[in-house]
This record gives C-alpha cells, sequence and structure tokens, in this order.
C-alpha cells in the first residue's frame, strides 16, 4: 500500500463521514476511474422518498439515503485501493487491515440497497397464493405468527438488521440478525427481508426507545413485491 | 416439537472421509477436521428447530433472542466447511484458461500468479477464519475477504467462490502453529479448479 492509495482510501471516508454529518448528498459516480481500472464503480441507486413515505419523515429518510451513498463511495475506494495494492504485489498488515474493512463497507451498502429497494408508500400486499407466503406458514404456522418473530428479530439488543433469509440449498427459511452489517451472518443465505434497526433509521421520528414503534411504522411500507421476487 | 408445521429436513454430513489423506494433509488432520464439520451440522439443526418453535410458540425471551444470534456462527461453520471439503481433491481439476472465473482473475489481477499471491496474504492474515475469494452476483466481480470466525466480516450479497479454513484445526497437527503459509501452499495443488469454477458460474 503506498501513500497514494492509502490517502484515497482515507479521503473516501472522510467524505462520507462529512457528507453524514452535513446532510448533504452525494453523487457516487463521482469517483475518480484509475486508467485500465477493471472494476466498475458502485452507483448509489436513487431512491426518491422526496415527500417521506407514511410513518417515516422525509427529513429521516434524506439523512439515511446519504448514509447509504457514504457507503457506496467508500466501497469504491476501498475496492480499488485494495486491488491496486494486490496488483502491485503488496502483502502484509496495511493491505490485510484495509482488506478486513470491507465487509462493513460492502454490506452497509448492499443491504441499505434491500431495505430501501422493499419499501414503498403504497406497498402492494402479500400475495397469499405466493410460494413464499405458503413456505411461511408451512415455517411458522401463519404469517401473523412469522411476524411477530420477525418483529422480536427486529428488537435484538444491540445495532445491526433484521432478515428473513432463505438457505437456496434447501429452501429453508430463518429470522436471522445481522450485527452491525458484516457480522453474525448465516454465510451463503439469500436474503428476502431486510428492516435497517441501527438509531439512525429511527430515533429522529421514533426517539431513543422507539425502536419497536418504528417497527410497526415500517410493517406497512413493505413492499411484498420485491420480497416475493427474491424468493 | 412433533406438532409444529412441516418441520424442514434436517441437515446432514458430508458424504466425504478421505481415508488416505490427501497428498500434503494427513488422514489425521482431515478425520479430526470433519468430526468438527459434523458438530456444526448438528448444532446447527439443534438452534434451528429450537428457535422456530419457541417462534412458532410465541416465546419472545431474552434466551431465544441470544440463541438466534448463534445462527451466523454455526450456520456458517456448517457451509463454509462444506465448500472447503468439497474443493479439495487427490485429483483435481487444473485451471481452465477459457473459464470465465479464469478470465475475471487474469482481468483483475494480470496473472494467475498475482492473484494467488494476493489471495495467499489474505489466507494468512492475523485470526482464526476463512480466506475467500468472492464474487459479486451483480456484475461478476471478485474481491478477496477474511471472514473471522466463520460469521464475521461478511461482504453481505457476495457469494463464496473458494473458500480455505485458516482456523488452526485446519493446519495445527501436521504443520505447527506457525505453519499456516505452508499450509496454505500445501492445499494450492488440492484445489479442484471444476468445482470452484462452477461455484463461480458462467
Amino acid at each position: 500500500m503506498d501513500r497514494r492509495t492509502m490517502m484515497g482510501t482515507l479521503a473516501a471516508g472522510m467524505v462520507g463521514a462529512g457528507l453524514s454529518a452535513k446532510g448533504l448528498g452525494s453523487d457516487a459516480t463521482a469517483v475518480p476511474k484509475a486508467a485500465g481500472d477493471p472494476l466498475a464503480d458502485y452507483v448509489a441507486r436513487p431512491f426518491d422518498f422526496a415527500t417521506g413515505l407514511p410513518g417515516l419523515s422525509k427529513e429521516l429518510l434524506a439523512e439515511h439515503l446519504t448514509l447509504y451513498k457514504g457507503y457506496v463511495t467508500r466501497t469504491n475506494a476501498l475496492l480499488k485501493d485494495v486491488l491496486g495494492a494486490e496488483k502491485e504485489g503488496k502483502a502484509g498488515a496495511m493491505v490485510q487491515e484495509l482488506r478486513r474493512r470491507l465487509g462493513f463497507e460492502f454490506s452497509g451498502m448492499r443491504v441499505h440497497e434491500w431495505y430501501f429497494e422493499g419499501l414503498a408508500a403504497k406497498a402492494p400486499a402479500a400475495a397469499l397464493t405466493h410460494p413464499l407466503h405458503k413456505a411461511i406458514d408451512a415455517t411458522w404456522g401463519s404469517h401473523d405468527a412469522w411476524w411477530s418473530a420477525f418483529k422480536a428479530t427486529c428488537t435484538m439488543p444491540g445495532i445491526g438488521w433484521a432478515a428473513l433469509v432463505k438457505d437456496p440449498v434447501t429452501g429453508r427459511l430463518m429470522n436471522a440478525w445481522f450485527q452491525d452489517h458484516e457480522n453474525a451472518i448465516p454465510v451463503g443465505v439469500q436474503p428476502l427481508l431486510v428492516v435497517d434497526v441501527w438509531e439512525h433509521a429511527y430515533v429522529r421520528d421514533f426517539g431513543a426507545t422507539g425502536r419497536g414503534k418504528y417497527v410497526d411504522a415500517v410493517k406497512p411500507l413493505l413492499d411484498w413485491s420485491v420480497v416475493e421476487k427474491r424468493f | 416439537m412433533g406438532n409444529l408445521p412441516g418441520a424442514p429436513m434436517a441437515y446432514t454430513y458430508l458424504d466425504l472421509t478421505f481415508p488416505e489423506g490427501l497428498p500434503g494433509l494427513s488422514k489425521e488432520l482431515l478425520a479430526d477436521h470433519l468430526a468438527l464439520h459434523r458438530g456444526y451440522v448438528d448444532r446447527t439443526n439443534k438452534l434451528l428447530e429450537v428457535v422456530r418453535a419457541a417462534e412458532t410458540e410465541g416465546r419472545f425471551s431474552l434466551e431465544l433472542k441470544e440463541y438466534r444470534r448463534r445462527l451466523g456462527f454455526e450456520f456458517s461453520g456448517m457451509r463454509l466447511h462444506e465448500s472447503y471439503f468439497r474443493m479439495l481433491s487427490a485429483t483435481p481439476g487444473a485451471p481452465d484458461p477459457t473459464h470465465p472465473l479464469q478470465k475475471r482473475i487474469a482481468t483483475q489481477w494480470g496473472s494467475f500468479e498475482a492473484w494467488w499471491k494476493a489471495f495467499a496474504d489474505t489466507c494468512t492474515m492475523p485470526g482464526i477464519g476463512w480466506g475467500t475469494l468472492l464474487k459479486d452476483p451483480t456484475n461478476g466481480e471478485l474481491a478477496h475477504a477474511f471472514l473471522e470466525d466463520h460469521q464475521n466480516g461478511v461482504p453481505v450479497g457476495m457469494e463464496v467462490v473458494l473458500a480455505l479454513d485458516v482456523w488452526e484445526h485446519a493446519y495445527a497437527t501436521d504443520f505447527r502453529p506457525t505453519g499456516r503459509g505452508k499450509y496454505v501452499e500445501a492445499v494450492r495443488p488440492l484445489i479442484d479448479w471444476r468445482f470452484v469454477e462452477a461455484a463461480y458460474g458462467r
């Protein structure tokens, strides 16, 4: 890792932190592309919650989208810096510790995308004839029983994500808890539905003790057509 | 738990034994290692059924939450070992330069040797875990990640293409606790690229 690549990652991290502090937008497509770089840049997805969503304020959602863009920016910078160092034959502590950071940044990007994708102001209800709901019924007995279990997952102590996941090998459904973004992950499962329960996802609208109310507010916003497609 | 709605099928042990060992890895080491895998299968099955029973019956205690938190360790420990053991072969297929995985490796790292050096560096990161080559299914791009323990530091949404176990149990019997680098080089000629290339897909 030379000074230039290290500074690149640090600068991207600072950009992300600065943006979230100021609540400004960022253009993730503006990451400079090195000549001959084989990696395409990830582009921040254009989620439009300008008028808010029923039950979630536009201010909360705007700040949340800004945080998401920081993950996109830092993921692009991190992947390029690590690959650049690897191509130069660099090994050892500096590149290793940079590489260790990938889980946080990449997962932070991807799970936010799944979360925002699954929210809609006029969310289609669950299509109860869809195989997903048959699988939920077969696993937990009823949709309501599953939701109670999923909500209990959402209110687990700590920051992270509640996820309904499917094992693609067996088709089995499970409720899982992701600590931060990248820890306690059942490796190899497919997330179908994720709900962000970091404090930034709800404190502004519901207060620091309002996670349960936030989860109830999110319930009618869940776009089941998206979840069903992932199944 | 007999009255639960349609109890899902239990996970099963691997149908692999390596009775003669593998060139460079002793049969004792591999037998111990496969025994550890069976423990992950047993604990994953038990955990999933106990959690599901409590969830179905609406018993949302703190104990349930903490037991559910354990899922990542047990499930990942099971699944990663399966990927690892199935990737090892006494008669492995060589890398196929026409396969999209090898082309992608050449595009990103310039050469197979340059890629291997970076992968080996990932496998020798401090701590216990897994050196992995991962694919982002949205664009086919590759990245290296060190999965701490089994379940931490995971880039969620990426797919495992190649996973190399670098817990001490994977090598200390044959290479001593300081021999991780030698172990990684000993595994290199055992990697069945037919399996790895199939994991990447086309």
